[in-house]
């Protein structure tokens, strides 16, 4: 039995190249049938049917080496569903177009009928071929493997987006399993729409403890303890263009920190139960965990945990921009916007009202220097989605940052050069997202309130580089 | 009046020489249908996406602020370039083993292959002339040379394994800043302003401050712009003197005057663009404008006088001086105003050991002096004024130097120096949200080649262009038929640092 296994196996793979046989002889029965139907002094009949002959018997052969490849498996079971019978289908109606494409006798008056019609016969096959043919591709190279790389301004027009990532959070990364609430989570981002239950990619699926502890063909990916021998951690990490790299180049990458934490997952033993708090942690591993925690993705997609901002009112923006106020979208289709009024020293009260209009997408204010004063704070505080806040050199005081209080994400102001005092501190602590505060040349000199535990990191300035003897000498 | 209806009637008559010529052109419709076809097609391909028509609605105006692929940490780049490339051996790259080596001669398996600008026969190696410790939290290693520098190792991230592949000056200062040995290609300076756009309409989005005395071996090229417009080329200001060579208006024009000419010019500018929609002409229009609002601001932007002493104090500046450290104030202060992209060329760096000057152990250590406290304040001022996590601040050369001693022509120099080396040296960058503290890349125990971590300039700039938001395979120029990259064809991001 080993050997008609083997047999069927090697059959098997003859059918990605036995596959465009059919596809080139259908279409090309049916290009000849078009001109015949068209330009009746050509006499294409004959080669039609040759054609369709050898057309069919291949589609036949393509039918039983598909089967074949099919049962060693690896392969998404929807896509692969629809792929076999639009094949058999192909297969079928192409036999039925041949059998219909004889020379003119006596028939049934409805065989007359259906001859009548097999032009269009030849066009369902080739109809068929097509999508078939499209599912055989998603078979091999993946879902989305045409969409994904049509040209960018083809996509726009046609209105396709571009894929959205899942974020993935945790409420206490300490109390969490790691396998189960961070690894697996990132495989199953990452890897198992190659390695997983449905397509097991060189034999490997990681979407189980089972599975994972099995490895792929070449053995085990999980070396306990050892993330130089484990695979799973030393693919990630050979040099981009490296052809064992994972993932594969035109997957969407893995980020740093998931291979960190993947990294810190095996070194502490690869355990499958163990939780957070129970694995020994870096300084680093512990930055990425918070991060989880608070929902922040990576950093490189800054501002991504938020909601996708409404659409800019083209207009008021021609206006402000006419006026010196820039404003920034972050990226191209994005409609998050910077604001920055470095050309509008004159920037009021009133001018930050007007931009209330905008206040869903703006994550970033540069209104330093401008004449902004303590009353347009409480305008501040209805900006819902305002991450970096630049006040420098402004009229505000400890009293306008009282409004302040109530902003939602912001987590980084700029107070430099203001009259702002110890007080400010005390009222910026209670803003839980804050972690960077400016307050150089001001009156701001503690970077504790003394009530401790505050997140903020508060930058003093007043940065000195003491002289060197050797400042002065002269070789 | 007069003037202008002579300059408007030059302007049509160009316009009836272009109607007939497309007159005749219009009977190859084919030929007209597909050179509009490509034209098109051009458009739809190359070309920073934007994000929303509605940026583009000021078309006159080519450093409108523009969006990047992807939100971008850094905002504006601060690149300090030491002009004759400095030694990475004296300064960061610690090999102690080269001290027991000193003065033995080269082991012939290092030459095998290997060409060198100046070695000739079997030079012998020679020690670090400086002393090392390791600084901060990080544990970077730097030499006594740079006595304040190694208190902000901990803002800093090395590359220790950069390497390049041209050993001349002047191609391999070409190749840091244009991706390109060869003359024609824009810097990395116009590549960011051409996709950035400025954030200030009164400044030029592309700054450059050279130290005086000599200025880069590879001329201005290294701040141009190649196949993009011109109006995003590197514009150099002075710290001594005008700014900017003719700023001020001469004598008896008015401020007034000024303007009408420059509306005048840049009326028929207009029409000539619709005419021929050559896009250098918008160019012009911009400089004109940008020159007329630079009047103003430039002058006001590049007067360090008005600092505080404990600033000059910092610094070490002077005002009124031709020096390193009035540009690293002035590229603080050009950031702060919203300007993208500043370039700072110091120059004396090329140290062969030809003279006191160009020699490891004497003039080397006075332009470490000279460097050493204006970058460091540099890197303090950004960071308590909160500019440093948006501004990247990049410090290296052209290329390293060798951990064998020179020997011109097979013949003993008169004093320490090393040749040009291309296959190691050091690269540090700060801010702009490179990571704190991390030095990544590893060289042999001599220092002469990168065992681990290797990084090209293509990776340098890979990932420079990463941390402004860009995808550097994506972010292209279509130029003669086909879209240019400033990474060409090759390029990784250096994950490890970003």
């Amino acid at each position: 039995m080993m050997f008609l296994e083997e047999l069927a196996l090697f059959i098997g793979r003859w059918h990605p190249l036995l596959v465009h046989l059919p596809i080139g002889m259908l279409i090309l029965a049916f290009a000849m049938a078009v001109v015949d139907r068209y330009r009746k002094q050509l006499e294409y009949f004959s080669a039609i049917r040759f054609t369709l002959l050898l057309g069919s018997v291949a589609a036949i052969v393509a039918c039983i080496t598909g089967y074949f490849l099919s049962r060693n498996g690896g392969y998404e079971a929807d896509v692969l569903g629809y792929h076999k019978w639009l094949g058999v289908a192909v297969a079928v109606i192409s036999v039925v177009t041949f059998l219909l494409y004889r020379a003119p006798t006596h028939a049934k008056i409805w065989i007359q009928v259906l001859r009548s019609q097999r032009l269009m016969f030849l066009l369902i096959v080739v109809i068929l071929v097509g999508v078939a043919g499209h599912f055989g591709g998603t078979l091999t190279h993946g879902e989305g493997y045409m969409k994904d790389v049509l040209p960018t301004a083809l996509k726009s027009t046609l209105g396709i987006a571009p894929p959205k990532e899942g974020v993935f959070t945790l409420t206490n990364a300490q109390e969490a399993v790691v396998y189960q609430d961070i690894i697996q989570p990132i495989l199953k981002q990452r890897c198992q729409s190659c390695h997983g239950e449905k397509k097991r990619e060189g034999g490997l699926a990681l979407h189980n403890q089972q599975a994972m502890l099995q490895g792929g063909d070449g053995g085990a990916v999980l070396v306990k303890g050892d993330t130089v021998k484990s695979e799973l951690y030393a693919r990630l990490v050979l040099p981009e263009g490296h052809e064992k790299r994972m993932p594969p180049s035109g997957r969407s990458p893995i980020t740093m920190d998931q291979i960190k934490l993947i990294s810190w997952w095996i070194a502490a033993g690869a355990d499958f139960e163990r939780k957070g708090k129970e694995l020994p942690q870096s300084k680093e591993i512990l930055t990425i965990l918070t991060k989880l925690e608070n929902g922040h993705q990576e950093e490189t997609s800054l501002y991504a945990a938020l909601p996708a901002a409404p659409p800019l009112p083209k207009d008021k923006i021609q206006a402000w921009q006419a006026r010196g106020i820039k404003i920034m979208s972050i990226a191209a289709d994005n409609n998050m916007v910077m604001v920055n009024a470095v050309n509008y020293a004159q920037f009021s009260n009133k001018d930050l009202e007007d931009l209330l209009a905008i206040k869903d997408n703006i994550v970033q204010l540069k209104i330093g220097r401008t004449a902004v004063t303590n009353a347009g704070m409480i305008t501040v505080a209805k900006f819902p989605v305002l991450h970096r806040l630049h006040l420098e050199y402004t009229a505000v005081t400890d009293e306008g940052l009282l409004h302040l209080q109530r902003l939602k994400k912001v987590t980084y102001i700029n107070l430099v050069g203001t009259k702002v005092t110890q007080q400010a501190l005390i009222h910026l602590q209670k803003i839980p997202t804050l972690t960077h505060l400016y307050a150089f040349n001001t009156q701001l000199r503690e970077t504790e309130t003394g009530e401790g535990n505050s997140k903020i990191r508060v930058d003093t300035g007043n940065y000195v580089l003491p002289y060197l003897p050797s400042d002065s000498v002269i070789f | 009046m007069k003037d202008l209806s002579k300059l408007l009637n030059e302007a049509q008559q160009q316009q009836l020489h272009a109607v007939t010529r497309r007159h005749f052109l219009k009977e190859c419709v084919a030929g007209i249908g597909s050179i509009a076809l490509g034209g098109l097609l051009g458009n739809c391909g190359g070309g920073v996406q934007r994000a929303d028509g509605a940026f583009d609605l000021n078309a006159l105006n080519p450093l409108v602020p523009k969006s990047p692929h992807f939100p971008g940490k850094a905002k504006s780049v601060i690149y300090l370039h030491m002009a004759g490339a400095p030694s990475q051996l004296e300064l960061f790259d610690y090999k102690p083993a080269l001290h027991k080596l000193h003065n033995q001669p080269c082991p012939e398996s290092l030459l095998a292959g290997k060409k060198f600008a100046f070695i000739r026969g079997v030079p012998k190696m020679l020690g670090p002339q400086a002393t090392f410790a390791q600084y901060g939290q990080s544990g970077a290693w730097v030499s006594d040379h740079l006595p304040h520098f190694s208190k902000v190792v901990d803002e800093v991230s090395f590359l220790k394994a950069v390497h390049t592949d041209q050993f001349n000056h002047g191609p391999a200062q070409l190749f840091m800043h244009t991706g390109n040995a060869r003359l024609g290609r824009p810097s990395i300076g116009s590549w960011v302003t051409y996709g950035l756009g400025s954030e200030n309409s009164n400044l030029p989005g592309f700054v450059v401050l050279t130290s005086g005395g000599k200025t880069p071996d590879a001329g201005k090229s290294v701040w141009g712009s190649g196949f993009l417009p011109s109006v995003y080329q590197g514009v150099q200001c002075r710290s001594k003197g005008d700014p900017v060579l003719y700023i001020a208006d001469p004598d008896g024009i008015g401020r007034d005057l000024k303007r009408s000419a420059i509306d005048a010019i840049n009326e028929v500018n207009k029409e000539e663009y619709k005419t021929f929609k050559d896009p250098e002409t918008l160019s012009r229009i911009a400089q004109y404008e940008m020159a007329y609002k630079m009047q103003v601001a430039v002058p006001e932007v590049m007067d360090i006088a008005k600092e505080p002493a404990y600033i000059h104090e910092l610094y070490g500046t002077q005002p009124g001086k031709e020096s390193f450290a009035n540009n690293c104030l002035l590229a603080r202060k050009l950031v702060e105003q919203g300007v993208r992209f500043v370039q700072l060329f110091d120059w004396g760096w090329d140290s062969h050991g030809t003279n006191p000057t160009d020699s490891i152990d004497l003039g080397f250590r006075n332009k470490c002096r000279e460097i050493d406290r204006p970058m460091t304040a540099l890197i303090m001022d950004l960071k308590q004024r909160g500019l440093l996590d948006e501004t990247l601040v990049v410090w290296g050369g052209e290329f390293g130097r060798t951990p064998m001693q020179e020997n011109r022509d097979n013949s003993d120099m008169p004093f320490l120096g090393r040749d040009h080396h291309t296959d190691a040296y050091t690269i540090w960058m700060a801010g702009g949200g490179i990571r704190n503290g991390v030095s990544y890349g590893e060289t042999d125990e001599i220092g002469f080649t990168g065992v681990s971590g290797r990084a090209s300039v293509h990776d340098v700039h890979a990932t420079m262009l990463h941390l402004l938001g860009f995808d550097h395979e994506k972010f292209t120029y279509e130029f003669q038929g086909r879209p240019f990259r400033l990474t060409d064809v090759e390029g990784n991001l250096i994950q490890a640092i970003v």
